[in-house]
Order: C-alpha cells, then sequence, then structure tokens
C-alpha cells in the first residue's frame, strides 16, 4: 500500500507541475501587475526548484500536512474531510439504489431469459450504461424542474428544514449518478446468473423440490454474486468519477466540485491532496473486494497466491 | 459593399451552423434553443440595444420581508477584504463592509458613504474626510455594535497599504492617515495621485473594526464584520452565503430580510433556478443562456466598464511592422466581426481602448482607427515586404466569445492572405502564455476582456505604460517614452479636465500606432424575477441591493 501511495504523489505532483499555466496568476487574474505576482508566486513557494518543492512537500505529506488551498483560504485536510460526507452520501445512496434495481432487474431478466421482460431490461440496461450523464441531468432537470417545478434545480437540502429537503435535493443527483452501475449491475447479474441457474448444483436443488424463490433468489444470487462484487468495486470507482461530473452541474458542495475549482485554479496542493485521498479510498475499495470474495467464497486464499 | 454584406451573412451563417453542431454534440441547451440561434444568424444582431426587463407593475405599495436569493457561477470562498480575488467575493463584501465613498447609481461620479464630506488640498497631497456620526458596527464576537470613529478609517485604511497582497491604494503614494478628531481623518500622500479618490471606492478600503480582524485573525475571512446594511450569517464554501438584516444599520433600513447567495457552475443552472422560482436574482449569465433569460422575460443587460480587444506583439515577429498592424486592421470588418460573435446582442461595438462610460472618453478619437479595406490591406502588406502574406498566432483563453472573435478574425485575414494559427488553452494557461509575450515572436496577437473603472487610468495606463509590459495587460509590449510621460503627468494630476487632457493626447498616439483592435463592450447579464423591485445592474455588475439610491424589495 505504501509504494502504491507514493508512486501515486510523485505523479500526482509532477503532474500538477506539468499542467500550463501559473497558479499566481491564475489567482491574481489579468489585471494583475507582475511584481503583485511576484509576490504571491514567493508566498506560495513556487520560486524555488522542482525538485526543492518536491522533497518539502513529501516531508509535509508524511508529517500530515497536506498544505493551504490557495483557491478555498483554508487547510487542504479539513476542506476534504468536510467534503467527503456530502459526496459518500451522493454517491453511496446512488450505489445501492443502482445494485437493488440493477440486480432486481438482472435477476428477472435471466429467469425470464428470451422473453419481451428480457429483452426489455437488457435494452434499457443499454441504454443507461452508454447515456451522457450530463445530458441526462439537464433533461432531467428541464422536466422535473422547470416544467413541472417539482424538484430543486440544484444544492444540497439541509436537515434543518426536515428529512423532505433532503430527500428532494438527492433524488436527481442521485438518480442521474445510479443510471449507469445500474445498467451495468443489471447485464453482469444477467449473464451471471444464466450460468448459475444452467448448473447442476440448481438442477440438484430444484430435484429435492425446494421453492423456486429461494432456488434463485438464496442459492442461485449466492452464486452468482462473485462477478456482481468485482463489478461494484468497479462502480464504486466509476461513481466516484461520476459525481464529479453530476456535483458540477447540481451544484452539490462535494470532492467534485472540490476537484474542479482546484484544477481551474491551478491550487497545487489541494489537487494533490485530492488525488491522493481518491487514491486512498480506491486501495481501500480494493481491499474491501478481496475481503469479500474470502467471505463469499472459503475457498480463495491470500495466502497461498490468491485464487 | 455588396460583398462585404455578402461575407458578413456566409460567416453569420457559418457561426449559426457551428452553434448548432454544439448544441447537438453537447446537448446542453433545451429544444428551443435551435430555433433561437437560427432567428439570431438571419437577422445580425443590433449591438447597440440592451435589454431592459420589464418589471411586473408593483400591485401597490413597497413589501417588507422575504428573502433575497442570488445565484452567481462560482462560490464566494473569503470576503476578507483584505484577501478576496473575485468579483462574486466582493459582491458580498460589499453588502457587510463600506467605504468612504462609492460610485452612484450610474457609474460615473463618486457619492459619499461613511464620509460626508470631503475636500483635497491645493497640492493635491492631503485628502480630508468628515465622517458620519451615526455609524454603528455589526455586532460580532469581539465588540458588541460601537460606534464607528477615525481611528477605525486609519486602521483598515492602513491594513490594506500593508498586508494586501495587490495594491489598492495607490501604494506609491499613499504615505499614511491622521485622526484628527473621532469623526476627521485626513489621508496624507506622497504625491498627489488623480485616480486616488477612486481607488477609496474599491472594496477593499471597506472600514472594518480592529477587535474583529485581530480577534478572528486568519478566520475573519469567514466572519466579516463591517457598517453595512447586511451581517454575514454564515458561510459555506460551494454551498451558500447566508445575509441577514443589519437591525442597527445607519441608512433606510433594508427591505429584504436577508439574502442567500447560491452557487451554479453550470450557467444553463441559473436560468433554471431563475424560472423554477428557486432564485430571484441570477448574475453574469452567458451565451445561451443569456438567449433563455431573455425568452423568459428575465433578462436585465448594462454595457460593462471593460474593453474587449485583440493586441498585437509590438516588438518581435511581422507585427512589429506598424505597416503591418494597420494592414491587419484594415483586413477585419470589425462592425460584422462584432454582431458575428454576439449573436444574442450581449455587446456593443467600441472604438478606443477605453470605456465610453468614462468622464475621459472622447469620441473625436473614434474615426483614427484604419477603415475597413481589404484591397489597402493588400498593398500595405505588399508594401511591408509580404506580397504573398505570412502566419501569425492569435491566443486566446478559451470561452465561446473569444473563439467565435478567432475564428472571425482567421476568416478575415485569410482573405487577405495571413494564416492565423489559432492558439486556445484554458485562462490560466493563456495568461502563462501571454505574460511576457512581447519578448520573442511566439505570441503575434491575443484576445482578452479588461475589466477597469470609469477612470482611463484602469485603461490606458494599464495597457500602454511600459512599466507594464511584464503583465498582462500589455503583454504586447508596447513601450514610448512620450506616452510613459503623458500618463505620469496624468496619474499625478488631480483635476479631470487636464487628466482628460493627457489621456487624450495618449489615446490619439496609441490609436495612429495601430497596438491593436478594441472592438467589444461586452454587456453585463442578469436574469431577474419579475416579482423583484427596484433592482439595478450597473456597468460593474456590482450586487446592489440597499444602497443610497435603491433597496430591493420583494412582492410577496
Amino acid at each position: 500500500m505504501i509504494p502504491t501511495l507514493l508512486v501515486v504523489v510523485s505523479l500526482t505532483f509532477f503532474l500538477t507541475r506539468m499542467l500550463p499555466g501559473d497558479p499566481a496568476l491564475a489567482i491574481l487574474g489579468p489585471e494583475a501587475e507582475a511584481d503583485e505576482i511576484q509576490l504571491l508566486r514567493q508566498e506560495m513557494g513556487l520560486d524555488k526548484s522542482l525538485p526543492e518543492q518536491y522533497v518539502c512537500y513529501i516531508a509535509d505529506v508524511c508529517r500530515g500536512n497536506f498544505g493551504e488551498s490557495y483557491s478555498y483560504h483554508q487547510s487542504v485536510l479539513s476542506l476534504i474531510i468536510s467534503r467527503i460526507p456530502n459526496t459518500l452520501m451522493l454517491t453511496l445512496t446512488a450505489l445501492i439504489f443502482s445494485l437493488v434495481l440493477g440486480v432486481g432487474a438482472g435477476v428477472l431478466a435471466a429467469t425470464r431469459q428470451n422473453t419481451v421482460i428480457d429483452y426489455c431490461i437488457s435494452v434499457v440496461a443499454l441504454l443507461g450504461v452508454s447515456m451522457p450523464v450530463f445530458w441526462l441531468a439537464l433533461m432531467l432537470i428541464l422536466q422535473f424542474s422547470v416544467k413541472m417545478n417539482l424538484l430543486p434545480v440544484m444544492g444540497m437540502g439541509s436537515m434543518e428544514k426536515g428529512i423532505g429537503d433532503v430527500i428532494s435535493h438527492m433524488l436527481l443527483p442521485g438518480l442521474v449518478l445510479a443510471v449507469i452501475p445500474m445498467g451495468t449491475f443489471a447485464r453482469t447479474t444477467r449473464s451471471s446468473m444464466i450460468d448459475v441457474l444452467g448448473s447442476d448444483s440448481i438442477r440438484c436443488l430444484r430435484a429435492r423440490g425446494i421453492r423456486e424463490s429461494k432456488v434463485i433468489w438464496i442459492h442461485g444470487l449466492k452464486n452468482a454474486l462473485p462477478p456482481i462484487v468485482t463489478v461494484f468495486g468497479l462502480q464504486l470507482a466509476g461513481t466516484f468519477a461520476g459525481a464529479i461530473v453530476t456535483e458540477g452541474i447540481f451544484s452539490w458542495p462535494g470532492m467534485g466540485t472540490v476537484i474542479n475549482t482546484a484544477i481551474n485554479n491551478r491550487d497545487y496542493s489541494l489537487i494533490q491532496g485530492a488525488v491522493l485521498f481518491i487514491a486512498i479510498s480506491f486501495v481501500f475499495c480494493n481491499m474491501l473486494v478481496d475481503i469479500f470474495y474470502m467471505l463469499l467464497n472459503p475457498k480463495v486464499d491470500f495466502e497461498n497466491g490468491g485464487h | 459593399m455588396i460583398r462585404r454584406s455578402v461575407t458578413t451573412w456566409v460567416l453569420a451563417a457559418a457561426l449559426a451552423a457551428m452553434t448548432l453542431a454544439g448544441c447537438g454534440s453537447s446537448n446542453q441547451s433545451a429544444p428551443q434553443q435551435d430555433t433561437t440561434t437560427t432567428a439570431a444568424a438571419s437577422e445580425p444582431a443590433t449591438t447597440a440595444a440592451l435589454e431592459t426587463r420589464a418589471e411586473e407593475e408593483p400591485s401597490g405599495e413597497v413589501q417588507k420581508g422575504g428573502i433575497l436569493t442570488v445565484v452567481v457561477p462560482s462560490s464566494p470562498k473569503t470576503v476578507d477584504p483584505k484577501d478576496h480575488t473575485t468579483d462574486y467575493e466582493a459582491d458580498i463584501i460589499f453588502q457587510v463592509a463600506q467605504n468612504l465613498v462609492t460610485y452612484n447609481k450610474d457609474y460615473t461620479d463618486i457619492i459619499p458613504l461613511l464620509a460626508t464630506e470631503w475636500s483635497v488640498s491645493e497640492d493635491g497631497k492631503d485628502y480630508t474626510f468628515k465622517l458620519r456620526d451615526d455609524v454603528y458596527f455589526q455586532p460580532g464576537k469581539f465588540q458588541d455594535g460601537r460606534q464607528m470613529v477615525a481611528e477605525d478609517v486609519k486602521y483598515s485604511l492602513e491594513r490594506i497599504y500593508n498586508e494586501c497582497a495587490t495594491d489598492r491604494i495607490c501604494r506609491e503614494f499613499f504615505e499614511s492617515v491622521e485622526v484628527v478628531n473621532d469623526f476627521e481623518v485626513i489621508i496624507h500622500l506622497k504625491d498627489s495621485c488623480g485616480p486616488f479618490l477612486e481607488t477609496l471606492c474599491d472594496i477593499g478600503n471597506g472600514i472594518l473594526p480592529k477587535e474583529e480582524v485581530e480577534g478572528w485573525g486568519d478566520e475573519f475571512g469567514y466572519h466579516l464584520v463591517g457598517t453595512g446594511p447586511f451581517m454575514l450569517e454564515e458561510m459555506v464554501a460551494d454551498e451558500q452565503v447566508t445575509l441577514k438584516k443589519n437591525p442597527n444599520y445607519w441608512g433606510d433600513e433594508p427591505n429584504v430580510d436577508g439574502v442567500v447567495v447560491k452557487t451554479a457552475s453550470d450557467n444553463s443552472q441559473i436560468v433554471n433556478a431563475l424560472v423554477s422560482d428557486e432564485a430571484h436574482i441570477g448574475m453574469y449569465l452567458q451565451g445561451e443562456s443569456i438567449q433563455r433569460a431573455k425568452d423568459a422575460g428575465l433578462l436585465a443587460q448594462a454595457p460593462a466598464t471593460s474593453v474587449t480587444m485583440i493586441r498585437f506583439n509590438m516588438q518581435n515577429g511581422p507585427t512589429a511592422d506598424p505597416k503591418v498592424r494597420e494592414a491587419i486592421i484594415k483586413a477585419v470588418d470589425i462592425d460584422g466581426m462584432v454582431s458575428g460573435i454576439y449573436q444574442y446582442g450581449e455587446a456593443s461595438r467600441i472604438y478606443q481602448p477605453l470605456t465610453f462610460l468614462s468622464w475621459g472618453y472622447q469620441d473625436k478619437y473614434d474615426s483614427l482607427i484604419p477603415e475597413y479595406d481589404p484591397e489597402a490591406a493588400k498593398a500595405l502588406l505588399a508594401e511591408a515586404g509580404y506580397p504573398d502574406g505570412f502566419t501569425m498566432t492569435m491566443y486566446i483563453g478559451s470561452s465561446t466569445n473569444r473563439e467565435k472573435m478567432a475564428q472571425l478574425f482567421q476568416y478575415y485575414l485569410g482573405e487577405v492572405g495571413i494564416t492565423v494559427e489559432i492558439k486556445s488553452s484554458t485562462m490560466a494557461d493563456w495568461m502563462s502564455a501571454v505574460t511576457g509575450s512581447y519578448k520573442d515572436s511566439v505570441v503575434n496577437s491575443y484576445g482578452i476582456t479588461f475589466n477597469g473603472t470609469i477612470d482611463p487610468y484602469a485603461y490606458e495606463e494599464k495597457f500602454f505604460t511600459s512599466n507594464n509590459i511584464d503583465s498582462v495587460s500589455n503583454a504586447g509590449g508596447y513601450a514610448d517614452d512620450q506616452v510613459d510621460e503623458w500618463l505620469y503627468a496624468a496619474y499625478k494630476e488631480t483635476d479631470r479636465e487636464k487628466r482628460t487632457e493627457y489621456y487624450g493626447q495618449v489615446m490619439e498616439k496609441v490609436m495612429n500606432d495601430n497596438v491593436g483592435i478594441f472592438y467589444a463592450c461586452e454587456a453585463r447579464n442578469w436574469g431577474i424575477a419579475p416579482k423583484v423591485h427596484d433592482s439595478v445592474v450597473r456597468a460593474d455588475s456590482r450586487l446592489l441591493i440597499c444602497t443610497p439610491f435603491n433597496n430591493i424589495w420583494i412582492e410577496q
């Protein structure tokens, strides 16, 4: 884990430095004069050489100091910590939503293979996977917020105004973010279930007279889970990336908005901090997926070289 | 003439096609946009007529109460007058903190705010201000709403002088503030300074209570306290800023109980929020959002104090030759270009590197622009040694208006044999590329909008003094000793008439030197809900809610 993170930290450091554009200029704008820009560069430590900046940065990160964000006038760590709950709330809601619906639809399609229902689900799932997220978002806003005036256009609800406010603000962005994973879950579940339902073990269970619903939802789904878990791990990452776009459209105050602002303002320490955080969460998610595998299938043994 | 108008039509159609193609692939607009874009193309924009929205007839008396919701494209991050950098932040500060003096409703003159009157000494070095004696600070954590006195003026101005990263107070000329008594101060300058009084209108020079500034320290940027009509209640970056009415405000009581400023980085979302009644005012609309606001009857526009221009590299490359510069200007049909770029009528044609709203503007210099004449341009190019043209670059920070400009510029110059390579990048990247670019011939020309005040200093000094050749404002590297001398004289002079004369001389010289194409004054575009009354869209796009000249109220 440590080497992975070291590579990520170094890569981000040099990649952000390769971004064209001077942060001091980006902050002060075209109206600023040369000496003002020079002053800010010094204050930001940009007048030092690149290796010097790198060593300072690594030393700071090891001490848990991620620096100050110049565009937010706040410490990077506290900024990220304050945004994580907002993004998690959005992505987890979307994921759970898509998991329940996607897996349900997938199982339904698998048990009704080659019927109208199966075809409909497959087409909808395919549409979901290939839908451009921002287009869908704008269309939904036009329909539900502007024309019908049912749901808020943007922002995050506040608990002070009641749970209804939170849910109504969550509906559109949550739905938009859920569309891609939902399609993916449905497709994966369908193919995995078709394999499992055709296997000898299921035929045995049916022969023993066990109720069909139990065969499908408990025994069938349990055996079909491994590929779904893998896809879940991937989607966790994908949804996080998708949140950058969705948050931008809905003005959701999460990590996505922070990353957008950071990149536009060439806020080096914030970009680095945010990327490092995402890398850590990816490593963490992968670990979770591996552990989950182990629970699902005791044959998976990490000490003897995995499965 | 016929040829010219055909060209304009072809260009307009091509641009419309490009815009439509853009709509198709990005799908960012409502379906009705397609028809309006076409309409705009077949009917070249009348650039002079800006939209004033039809305010709903108020059904009676001024109504008090309600929360005014405002949407801006980028979130305010810090509202310490010393540290703020964006207009969005300045708009918040303006509600909370106040200056000695401020601009009037039309943005043509300066009126008293915390000062009641002022006088300038004969030598222009001492400014005496008499202060209001009925002004109290908003109560905060470190003081309970005490009276504002001269000592606070001294503290606040000297803080900006000593600690601000940008120069907001004519730093080279500012010396000190002398407290005469509780309600009188004298500001001493090292030498007379023409733009000084205007500088005091900069929101950075708002008067603050020392206890709060020092008590909060670095956190003052989220806990601003001043003397204004609204108090800062809460500020959450990327979410919203909440302001509430100051019960002890010295001026007229604000009609609204509070203000909420929200952020929508996606411009079409600002209009959506207005249409769905989630917001009252949407600021800084762009492109198609302007048309949507117009269709919904929400659009309110005002010409901005800004200059949108193409500047040439004055020291290197082909544009270092005055004949080439003249030829380039002659090759461009500027009227056609402006109506091609601003299809929604969101800009007016200008002629000089100075806003026409400035008191120093003299229209007699308008005619110094070389007239559109492609044949003469070709002849000039041949004379300059480029009978077959040449290749040059145009650097722009990517935005719709700038990209359309670059494409039209490329088209017009192509007609006289000059190949233009467009280099488009993010604003941050653009600024790095352009700063200091006069030193070599990589950047031959660039486009930018530059915002200023109504003092010609904010344009002519910034654009043409040789002191600024390493800043973005004069990146083309214009340097002329005589112009420097005039600019310095105008800077030191306090009499407006004499300053106008100096700036006129500078104008004549730079126009004759063909330093660039100063083509448009982009408008301020706001969307305002019909039930909002007494709103003002001013040239500087300041959010004016409760001021000496207006007091917004919302029909319930």
